[in-house]
């Protein structure tokens, strides 16, 4: 087994749809709150009288455990096409002071021949996690614990910390002691064997450890600095003084026993949920957070290999009022760029009609993809994507209705031998009945107009047909000149009445 | 010093051996790609021999029923068998279905649009081209001089046509459309008159035997 942690010590807030520097997200236990996020100023952990007190203008939210689950599980669905099983879990101490991990584990021990190499691997992985928008740190190793504690223990560079200096943030030692011993670069390398990790580990201070800051201080008081300390002490000894799990935990760290997870597969269909911060009233600001689900969708898509066809968005607005939004698309396919145009063409012609509180996306209208394979001589499975996105964009813009294929139906009355097929419809070339000349333009429906004076040599060809259901028609047509166009007129045998129905153009 | 300047003048090679094909001499007749119309006589007259390629192409009618869309589609039948698609924007009336099959138009390849606006009009047809479509056959009153130009590019991406249809009251107009024709109809035949031509000067035509064609069906039945 080797497996791949991601920790995400961003996601409180980018779970909320918050995009600003100066945004925190703060927990809050009795009377207690403190930052769950770190900033460019302070780090997680620091009381929020003591931020605010030296940055008055920081925007404050308030965590969402479930939004933070949300968004966790849709990034286990795309991570499901790195490998499998795939597990999450976010460890929440609920200790003032301490911020939740979420993590993120990958089995990609049986994918690195696919992807060629470990490293082209977690350089796709990366990239790929930055364009859905969430910062994480990697650890690579062959127990889950052990992969999620070197994912913790990677230092942010891009972070400089300010020193608590209160004894408020009860985390026993700060996270930054010994720097010095750790790699400089954004992840460890990658460790294959358990030999290698134990040596590794021993090398990391305690505090890493999510553990009860009880024990880690227990632990501290008696002198014990980092994991090497530990995994040195006598077994019994220690089970006994710290507990039985406190073993199990650091036995599970060392692959010396089993690690059971649920492990997450993604569902038959996509449901995405998502809470605004604020009530938005401008189309162009749900933009940001519409990309977004549409990204997530598309990974969803790959995850499980299948193409969309349709997809619904639900605006709610205050009041349980909703807006429903519908794009059907042409051929099935998984490009976020395309699921995004054609519901912000959407958004943008009906507008909004009420201030828009949360989003939610959902997807149950799958079938085959058909991605395009690149070819090198042929450029046309690209070009019939470009069309069928033009398609889409023009009917996002213009109604569904103002598309269509004319098709060719078996039937002698004029008016029935064609329809207006929509798309995205399979188009048979039906076999046409008609053996007389057809007007290329065909008037929606016949002018009356006065008798005309026939030549004398005018031919009638009389249609009847149609009293099967109800659409009779009696009628003999001819081919007249009109003012210069020819023109395709009929009598109706009866009345006597004649009408315009078509031109020879 | 004096006397360098007319020898480096006699001197200067010939811009051909310098810069290949790609200069134009007014005498001669310039490369276009093109399409046959699939009408014998008016590829004659046209330079390239057929609708322009990648070009906007504008057809004058005074009404309907004088054999603009007959002129049309052997292009369209050629195109959408070939697997091209193409579209019809903002037709005045129905393109009739049984006319087209007759005609050997493959209809699964055929879009109908209908914008209301004739800003949308053209909208479309931009995507439409962008997204390589075969032909584009737009029907509009007045198009300025800036959305043509906009045609104009969208159509040279992928080498797709525009043919416009227009009122023939334009007629007088003057348009950057690499081709423009004037269809009308006289004693129940159908002329045709080259206005402009990008490449040559518009030579007179008689259809002769293409009329038949283009003025299909006989008012005689057989």
């Amino acid at each position: 087994m080797l497996w791949l942690c991601l920790h995400l010590p961003m996601l409180p807030l980018s779970a909320l749809g918050a995009s600003q520097p100066d945004a925190v997200v703060v927990d809050q236990r009795g009377s207690q709150r403190w930052l769950i996020t770190p900033t460019a100023d302070f780090k997680a952990g620091t009381a929020l009288a003591r931020a605010l007190s030296l940055t008055p203008d920081l925007k404050v939210l308030v965590r969402r455990p479930a939004a933070e689950w949300t968004a966790l599980e849709s990034l286990a669905y795309w991570i499901y096409r790195f490998g499998q099983p795939v597990t999450a879990e976010i460890q929440d101490l609920a200790e003032p002071g301490r911020s939740p991990r979420a993590l993120l584990w990958v089995e990609i021990g049986h994918s690195l021949a696919l992807f060629g190499g470990l490293k082209a691997l977690r350089d796709l992985l990366c990239g790929e996690l930055l364009t859905l928008g969430h910062a994480a740190q990697v650890g690579i190793a062959p127990t889950r614990a052990g992969a999620a504690l070197l994912a913790c223990a990677v230092p942010c560079d891009s972070m400089p910390v300010r020193e608590a200096q209160d004894g408020a943030a009860s985390a026993p030692t700060s996270l930054r002691s010994d720097t010095a011993t750790r790699p400089r670069a954004g992840h460890f390398e990658p460790i294959h064997d358990t030999v290698e990790l134990k040596r590794t580990l021993a090398r990391l201070p305690l505090s890493l450890l999510h553990w009860p800051g009880e024990r880690l201080h227990a632990l501290d008081g008696v002198g014990l600095r980092t994991l090497g300390d530990l995994f040195a002490l006598p077994r019994d000894a220690f089970a006994k003084r710290f507990g039985v799990q406190a073993q199990l935990a650091l036995d599970r760290l060392l692959g010396l026993a089993s690690e059971p997870c649920d492990t997450l597969v993604p569902p038959e269909t996509f449901r995405r949920r998502f809470e605004l911060s604020a009530e938005i009233e401008e189309v162009e600001r749900l933009q940001f957070p519409l990309k977004r689900l549409c990204t997530e969708l598309q990974a969803y898509l790959r995850a499980r290999d299948r193409g969309l066809r349709g997809v619904t968005l639900t605006v709610s607005h205050a009041g349980a009022r909703q807006t429903r939004l519908h794009a059907q698309f042409v051929d099935p396919h998984r490009d976020a760029q395309r699921i995004f145009d054609a519901l912000r063409e959407r958004l943008e012609r009906d507008g909004l009609p009420l201030p828009a509180r949360e989003l939610l996306l959902i997807a149950e209208d799958f079938d085959e993809a058909s991605v395009p394979q690149s070819d090198l001589f042929d450029a046309r499975a690209g070009q019939a994507q470009a069309w069928a996105a033009a398609i889409e964009r023009i009917r996002g813009r213009l109604g569904d209705d103002k598309l269509w294929v004319p098709m060719a139906v078996a039937d002698h009355r004029p008016e029935h031998a064609m329809r207006r097929a929509p798309l995205p419809e399979a188009i048979d070339e039906a076999a046409s009945l008609v053996t007389q000349p057809r007007p290329s333009l065909l008037m929606t429906e016949p002018w009356a107009m006065p008798p005309p004076v026939l030549p004398p040599d005018a031919a009638f060809e009389r249609i009847e047909s149609g009293w099967w259901d109800g659409g009779d028609v009696h009628r003999d047509y001819t081919v007249l000149d009109i003012n210069g166009g020819r023109a395709w007129v009929y009598r109706e045998i009866g009345s006597g009445q004649w009408y315009l129905h078509g031109w020879f153009s | 010093m004096e006397s360098a300047l007319p020898t480096r003048l006699i001197e200067r090679p010939d811009p051909r051996t310098l810069l290949g094909t790609k200069v134009w001499r007014a005498h001669e007749q310039a490369q276009i790609k093109a399409e046959p119309t699939g009408f014998a006589a008016l590829d004659r007259v046209l330079p390239g021999g057929g609708w322009p390629l990648g070009a906007v192409s504008e057809v004058l009618h005074a009404r309907p029923g004088v054999g603009e869309l007959s002129l049309a589609l052997p292009l369209l039948a050629r195109l959408t068998q070939a697997q091209r698609p193409i579209a019809f924007v903002a037709p005045p009336m129905l393109p009739y279905a049984p006319r087209l099959v007759g005609a050997g138009v493959k209809l699964s390849h055929v879009l109908v649009v209908e914008p209301a606006q004739a800003q949308d009009r053209l909208w479309c047809s931009e995507q439409l081209l962008r997204a390589a479509a075969g032909a584009v056959l737009l029907w509009i009153d007045k198009a300025d001089t800036q959305w043509l130009r906009r045609l104009q590019l969208a159509a040279e991406e992928n080498e797709g046509c525009v043919l416009v249809y227009r009122p023939d009251r334009f007629a007088a107009e003057s348009t950057p459309s690499a081709l423009r024709l004037r269809m009308w109809r006289e004693q129940g035949a159908p002329q045709v008159q080259v206005l402009k031509c990008r490449g040559m000067t518009p030579k007179p035509l008689d259809l002769g035997d293409d009329a038949d064609a283009l003025s299909a069906p006989q008012r005689r039945a057989a």
